[in-house]
């Protein structure tokens, strides 16, 4: 495939700009003095890990969100993109990661969904729906689709290809495209690179935000870096290597706190053991073993079945196939409370929606899986209660006295914590935590480490998700690799290294 | 957001020491406690305004019935704070009254038995509530919205269309006596039932599991809570507190009457709302929906005679739509 | 079944088809009902069963109107009430053309819903909540205008609303005239948007449709609906009174959802709500035929409702799937391996 060739630069060529985009979630900046511009007809790449604030940028340029400050241009004229509407209206045409699309409604009325056509008396003109919407599919290639079909009789792949498709078919001065190929397969991926090629000759202006670096480079002909929600590169590809752009997504983070990975001695008996476990949507199955005393790693690209991987062992999900055990004992799956009471506990993935209850008073938080060990005939014992609490948040450094006020007061690290708190209050086995670091400034990063390492010498056990690799190469012993819903790849020892899980979460084997 | 970042070893506080009340205090007690002061205030008002001996008769009844609505209030309370609303109250509270009327005979151990039947009616209403609410998912508006109707039914069979029988002695004592300094008992139990309802929300572990599942459905389920029992249980407590309120309202009239809790459902989610709880559930105190209450009573007051019934309700209404404005649109999610 | 004009092919191959199974459900009672109440084959018949249904049947229309959109409408009976009082002691005043009136009927209708819509859409407040609180606030000023039953209307607007042609009834008239315009709003492009919005706003509003003028909109129709359905029910009633719509509220859900209509919105045919509200009307009648006494209504409207959930929700289904992979599990085990 070829890329898009670089036009000469003039003022009218500009399509896109994006000047001093900023927005920020109370005290977290996701999008700091964002600047760029597309010419018309390029294929810019917008590329940056999880966190790095890819999502919010679209969701601005998408109409889903007014950023704070800063400005949009398409074709030299501000646009105010106060709604999804407005910036389809702008000429701004978003393909969606979670899919904008009605699942009880066909191909065809997604397809014209918005702008039907009408007849006399302003009837939709059905007929005359259809016809647009067969030629639609037939302009981009995508005849496979029955138009009469119920989108959510559709497979993921045909769903993303839908919505890419109608994204397409307005004909937009800028085409977004957020995670487009994330439940596409290599010959979809190749469709996809064809129609972004056509609709780019045609003189639209293509953004394609993706952290999966081989596709970018098959597909766009210009990179952009977003890490920490700045831009910090902006390469025309086959100038720059690999390694620079990764060094440049990832950054140089807590090299100087990270230290060797706990070496506790650890037992020979699993504490957690999963045998023959397929994830749903056609995992291979796989064993993973985590001893006490053990910190074991997970990691992988987006959508590739970690999140699944946690749900299943603290039994939010059930897996497609397998067993599980815990200390020996069959753990039967699909059921949180028995997962709890087995010792487990999730330090989830969003810690305001699922981990805590934000108008509730620290302490509430922090006993509310322990409730029993303070309660005598159903009446809580305060004291005894808020004795624990704050002996725990001591041990966690939470400054005390803030046991009463309401946990959204804190900041992202200290919230962090009172999760923590939750399940050391319940004297949790077995931990599991997702993404811990995510949004939590540097000092209190540390501490949750540190927190890791003392529960595993104390012949605990940990399972955590980053999707940082320092993190993943420096803190546990082994680290699982997540690719295509199944554990890919257990990497320990001198195999651990950056390179090797980065090869890994790509999916590429040992021949890059 | 307050300076939160690790602290050296600050000086601490000791676990019991005084804590600043106004630290201890969320944004909703605040509320609460600002409408009691208006309360006060109004109260007052109302008593010099009406300086005469049989005016201050007619307002201590206006505070035994605002026992009754703080009563049904309470199981409102509990319900709305796991994200739900009872709109069986009214019905629940009248099928209360009819059968605890029709079963109380003369004998004070019949009617203690018959109030105790009437209870346990209540909390099996409650209970198909919870059930058709958790297990066969309909929503609780309608589910509660036809458990209404479906008893307004029963009830018009069963009494077919007369109620009769009276309330048994010591309720109608309770409700109509007067205690120390002329107070009638009424208002020192509303005051009782307003601190134990209270400490019962605040301070039982049941409580604490109420305010989890109304406050986030999903982080009570990720801590192991079993959020289905909590919610029908809710549903449970209401109907029992509706079929109490009910046999209350039969103690002070001495009688029963069809249609007698029809007026109680929007006061108490009226109560519920002003006390400052929010209708997404996981936010409010008892407190508040009794202060609530105590404002609703005192505004009737006040207004009692130079209105009409119509003004009540409007003003019911609005101060529904009012509270919702302001405390449901910082929680939007748009 | 989303109804709308003959649909050509590729359009939408499977559309849900709830209608029918309402509509099979009204012929059985209508059977019933002939052959159980006597005098059932004369010419006033079909009079009597639409005019016993009509105020039921249109204000189930509004209703199922706002529900498709995925919200819930609780004050229903206080716009009927509050329209049947203004119109009643409106008459009072002078005598008035009833055509007049019952364009006041639907105005004032259209603005009760329009307070609504703007509250669920502008306020953000959960439909629920908002049409609780505007439930009480229209109640208080009906009881304004008229804190009593009473007031009157001129014998032009009743017999506008309560006559015949012969077999056919005004009111089944009115009904047909009510369903054929709802099918032509359908069947525009606010039609789509109003069943995208009930089935999925989130995705509605990232495809570019936008939520504001179309709730609006469909709050507002059905707050004409509940004009029309209070005109007819102050016809029938000849007088006003401001609590009359009170125990509606609950026969009105009940109407939608046995006629199909998907609590939570984006499925169901509004038109359907009209046989969910004839098979209720039906239901009554063989009731006081069976002479059983009325107040079973309530009781019988209140487990229909709870039944017709049942039977539609997410229990059967999870069910039915559950019984559906055992099955194929069995033939799976029982088919020998080189065959499959």
């Amino acid at each position: 495939m070829t890329r898009s060739t670089v036009p000469l630069q003039t003022a009218q060529d500009t399509a896109l700009q994006v000047s001093g985009l900023r927005h920020a979630f109370g005290e977290t900046v996701a999008v700091d003095d964002v600047t760029f511009a597309c010419r018309r007809g390029e294929v810019v790449a917008l590329i940056g890990e999880n966190g790095a604030g890819k999502s919010t940028l679209v969701k601005i340029l998408s109409g889903v969100l007014l950023p704070d400050g800063g400005s949009v241009t398409v074709d030299g004229q501000t646009k105010h993109l106060s709604s999804p509407s407005a910036a389809v209206a702008s000429g701004i045409s978003t393909v969606f990661q979670e899919l904008s699309l009605v699942r009880s409604f066909s191909v065809t009325e997604n397809l014209v969904a918005g702008r039907e056509p009408t007849r006399r008396w302003g009837v939709v003109a059905r007929r005359e729906a259809v016809k647009r919407s067969e030629d639609i599919l037939a302009e981009w290639d995508a005849t496979d689709l029955r138009l009469g079909s119920l989108v959510g009789s559709l497979s993921l792949a045909q769903q993303q290809r839908l919505e890419i498709v109608r994204a397409l078919s307005r004909r937009p001065k800028v085409l977004l495209l957020d995670e487009p190929t994330s439940a596409l397969g290599p010959t979809d991926v190749d469709w996809l690179a064809a129609q972004v090629e056509k609709v780019a000759a045609s003189g639209t202006s293509v953004v394609f935000i993706s952290h999966r670096l081989g596709e970018v480079k098959q597909i766009c002909g210009r990179l952009l870096v977003l890490r920490n929600g700045r831009l910090v590169a902006d390469h025309v590809v086959g100038e720059v290597t690999d390694s620079a752009v990764f060094e440049e997504m990832i950054g140089h983070t807590l090299a100087e706190s990270l230290q060797a990975p706990a070496r506790a001695t650890m037992a020979d008996e699993p504490m957690l053991r999963l045998s023959a476990v397929a994830l749903r949507g056609g995992g291979a199955p796989f064993d993973l073993d985590v001893r006490p005393g053990e910190i074991v790693g997970v990691g992988g690209l987006e959508g590739q079945g970690q999140k699944q991987l946690f749900d299943v062992i603290f039994g939010i999900a059930s897996p497609a196939a397998g067993r599980i055990e815990m200390d020996g004992k069959p753990l039967r799956a699909g059921s949180v409370p028995r997962a709890v009471a087995r010792g487990i506990g999730l330090v989830p993935e969003s810690r305001k929606d699922e981990g805590l209850f934000l108008e509730l008073p620290l302490r509430d938080n922090a006993a509310i899986a322990s409730l029993r060990r303070w309660t005598r005939l159903g009446v809580v014992r305060r004291r005894a209660e808020s004795v624990a609490v704050a002996e725990i948040l001591r041990q966690l450094n939470v400054p005390p006295g803030r046991l009463h006020r309401e946990v959204a007061t804190l900041s992202g690290g200290n919230q962090q914590k009172v999760v923590f708190a939750k399940w050391m209050l319940r004297r949790s086995k077995m931990l599991l935590l997702f993404d811990p670091t995510r949004g939590v400034d540097i000092g209190a990063k540390a501490e949750i480490f540190d927190l890791m390492r003392a529960h595993a010498r104390n012949g605990g056990c940990v399972l955590f998700f980053s999707s940082e690799l320092e993190e993943l190469v420096k803190i546990p012993n082994r680290v699982a690799v997540m690719y295509g819903n199944s554990v890919a790849a257990l990497l320990s020892g001198e195999h651990l290294t950056k390179t090797a899980l980065l090869k890994a979460m790509l999916g590429i084997g040992e021949n890059p | 957001m307050t300076g939160d970042t690790t602290a050296a070893q600050s000086p601490r506080p000791g676990v019991g020491s005084r804590v600043r009340l106004r630290d201890r205090m969320g944004q909703t007690e605040l509320v609460a406690l600002s409408v009691l002061a208006v309360t006060a205030v109004l109260t007052l008002v109302a008593i010099l305004i009406n300086h005469n001996s049989s005016a201050t008769n007619v307002i201590w009844s206006v505070f035994a019935l605002s026992l009754v609505t703080a009563v049904a209030a309470y199981g409102q309370t509990i319900v709305v704070l796991t994200g739900g609303l009872d709109l069986s109250i009214p019905w629940v509270m009248t099928m209360g009254g009819v059968f605890l009327s029709a079963w109380s005979g003369s004998s004070g151990g019949q009617g203690a038995a018959a109030f105790v039947a009437v209870l346990l009616m209540g909390a099996i209403v409650g209970l198909v509530n919870g059930l058709g609410i958790v297990v066969v998912k309909v929503p609780a508006v309608v589910m509660t919205l036809a458990m209404n109707g479906v008893l307004e039914g029963a009830v018009l069979i069963y009494t077919n269309g007369a109620p009769n029988g009276s309330a048994p002695q010591f309720l109608v004592r309770l409700m109509n006596g007067r205690g120390a300094w002329g107070i009638p008992y009424s208002v020192w139990i509303l005051l009782g039932a307003a601190v134990l309802g209270a400490f019962l929300l605040r301070g039982t572990a049941y409580g604490r599991r109420v305010y989890a599942v109304g406050a986030s459905r999903r982080a009570a389920a990720l801590a192991g809570l079993r959020s289905n029992v909590i919610v029908a249980s809710a549903y449970v407590i209401s109907g029992t507190t509706s079929a109490l309120a009910g046999a209350l309202l039969t103690g002070f009239s001495q009688q029963s009457y069809l249609g007698m809790g029809d007026q109680y459902l929007l006061p108490s989610i009226a109560a519920v709302v002003i006390g400052g709880a929010s209708v997404l559930g996981g936010r409010g105190r008892y407190v508040g929906t009794v202060a609530g209450v105590l404002l609703l009573t005192s505004i009737g007051i006040v207004m009692s005679g130079r209105s009409s019934d119509a003004t009540k309700t409007v003003t019911f209404g609005a101060s529904v739509l009012v509270t919702a404005l302001l405390f449901n649109r910082s929680r939007s999610h748009q | 079944m989303r109804t709308g004009f003959p649909r050509p092919r590729g359009w939408n191959d499977s559309p849900s088809r709830t209608w029918i199974g309402s509509l099979g459900v009204l012929v059985i009672f209508l059977v019933l009902y002939f052959m159980m109440t006597p005098g059932a084959s004369s010419t006033s018949t079909p009079t009597n069963i639409a005019d016993s249904s009509v105020v039921v049947a249109l204000a189930a229309v509004g209703e199922a109107v706002v529900v498709l959109s995925g919200g819930f409408d609780l004050s229903v009976g206080s716009v009927l009430s509050l329209v049947n009082v203004i119109l009643a002691t409106h008459f009072t005043a002078t005598g008035q053309n009833p055509v007049v009136a019952l364009v006041l009927a639907c105005v004032i209708g259209a603005l009760c819903g329009l307070v609504n819509g703007a509250l669920v859409v502008f306020g953000r407040i959960p439909t629920v909540i908002a049409t609780l609180g505007t439930s009480f606030v229209f109640s208080g000023v009906a009881l304004y205008f008229l804190s009593q039953p009473g007031g009157q209307v001129s014998t032009s607007f009743a017999t506008m609303l309560t006559g015949s042609f012969g077999v056919i009834p005004y009111t089944g008239v009115l009904t047909l005239v009510v369903a054929v315009a709802w099918q032509y709003l359908r069947s525009r492009p606010f039609g789509q948007a109003i069943y995208a919005i009930g089935a999925d706003a989130k995705a509605a509003r990232l495809s570019g449709i936008r939520l504001a003028p179309n709730l609006l909109r469909a709050y507002a129709i059905s707050g004409v609906c509940y004009g029309i359905a209070a005109a007819c029910l102050t016809a029938q009633t000849a007088s006003g009174d401001p609590s009359v719509g009170d125990p509606l509220t609950l026969t009105v859900f009940a109407a939608v959802v046995i006629g199909g209509v998907r609590l939570g919105g984006g499925e169901g045919s509004v038109v359907s709500a009209v046989c969910g509200a004839l098979i209720l009307s039906l239901i009554s009648d063989l009731l006081y035929a069976g002479g059983v006494s009325s107040s079973y209504n309530y009781v019988v409207t209140g487990a229909v409702l709870v039944l017709a959930i049942a039977v539609s929700g997410s229990l059967p289904q999870a069910a039915t799937r559950r019984w559906l992979a055992w099955r194929e599990s069995v033939r799976d085990a029982v088919t020998p391996v080189a065959s499959r």
